[in-house]
């Protein structure tokens, strides 16, 4: 038999399957549609953080505030300025987004690794498989024991390596290419 | 219109058959006859000559699923237009493939020889046995010859995690033919 003998082959087979691959969809998966959303939705939320945090400050948001609250002026003061949206929205969003994986694969990067477990994020998925890039200005502890973490992965057989997880705090997601950039990375107990 | 409209034109031998099922399918089955030979006058020929075959073969028939009745046509017409050893040359996406699908061929030693009619049948029982994920994406890599790319945004995951599962399911098969004793 040779390898193009089978792939001719391929077309006796039921067209229920021809069909089955032609309509059907993985269960729990929507396809990449869903992705182009998630950026815009992630922005869209920043924004509208963002605008309740400086309507709270103008004096628009004082209904949102308890009559009790009182701000120093020095508070006041900080809280006016008129810093950068960027560093707002990145601070929130380092704040929000820690997620425990599994390192499955070392790279030169970082690591391939799978969603284990959500923390303080909704982007992913359990068993979702993301590319772990280690910033270059991530904290150098972190750096050697997610080295020491991804060699490991590497020496121990397939199953040793699944209990290899980590916790990370990442600065960014790029949906498009499952990609994390993380800032800290520390090991946890499975 | 729907798929039991375009057969019941076949039926009444109404041309818009044709037109009706190039309007609802032409796409697809060029964008699938465009994979095999990488060449879009080949490929528009190809399904030319799907609708025609179509046409002379229903009636008698009444296929299910009408998409994949025109696909198979339209494949194996396709197969039958290609030239091998020019698109071994171009090195066409079809022949990595058949280059991968030759990893699944079990020791030459073994006895059994069969068609290509029969082969299916194994495949079908092959297919069966499958989970349901790993069988879409071997169907989608092997019968409609995606590439890892493609099928890697029509589901969503990842492409390392379709090529491990197109690993493991050319694993499967080695051993399920192995089992059945085959050789081709």
């Amino acid at each position: 038999m040779s390898g193009r003998e089978l792939f001719e082959s391929m077309s006796y087979v039921d067209e229920r399957f021809v069909a089955e691959a032609e309509s059907a969809s993985l269960p729990g998966k929507t396809g990449l549609s869903w992705r182009k959303w998630v950026p815009a939705a992630c922005v869209g939320i920043l924004l509208f953080g963002a605008a309740a945090y400086q309507g709270m400050n103008t004096g628009s948001g004082e209904s949102l505030r308890s009559e009790d609250q009182v701000y120093s002026t020095e508070e006041v003061e900080t809280q006016t300025e008129p810093g950068p949206q960027e560093e707002i929205q990145m601070e929130s969003f380092q704040k929000a987004a820690s997620v425990i994986l599994r390192v499955d694969t070392p790279t030169e990067e970082g690591f391939v690794g799978t969603v284990w477990e959500l923390v303080d994020t909704e982007i992913f998925h359990v068993g979702m498989e993301v590319n772990v890039v280690l910033a270059e200005d991530c904290l150098a502890v972190s750096r050697e024991n997610a080295s020491i973490m991804t060699d490991q992965a590497e020496q121990k057989d397939c199953e040793t390596a699944q209990s290899v997880l980590v916790l990370v705090r990442f600065s960014s997601f790029d949906p498009e290419s499952n990609t994390l950039y993380v800032m800290f990375i520390s090991e946890v107990e499975e | 219109m729907e798929d039991s409209e375009l057969i019941a034109l076949y039926w009444a031998r109404d041309e818009r058959a044709i037109s009706e099922t190039d309007a609802a399918y032409g796409r697809r089955l060029l964008a699938l006859a465009d994979r095999i030979l990488q060449s879009r006058e080949d490929a528009e020929e190809s399904v030319s000559d799907t609708y025609m075959k179509t046409w002379n073969t229903i009636p008698p028939q009444r296929p299910n699923h009408f998409f994949a009745f025109l696909a198979k046509i339209c494949r194996n017409t396709a197969l039958g237009c290609l030239d091998w050893k020019n698109a071994a040359k171009r090195s066409a996406e079809v022949v990595s493939l058949t280059g991968e699908l030759e990893l699944c061929v079990p020791d030459r030693s073994q006895e059994r020889k069969l068609e290509s009619r029969e082969l299916g049948r194994v495949l079908n029982a092959f297919l069966e046995s499958l989970p349901r994920e790993s069988r879409l994406i071997f169907m989608r890599r092997y019968w409609y010859a995606d590439s890892i790319a493609e099928i890697s945004a029509r589901y969503g995951i990842s492409e390392s995690k379709v090529k491990t599962r197109l690993h493991r399911t050319r694993r499967k098969l080695r051993g399920f033919l192995e089992g059945e004793g085959i050789c081709v």
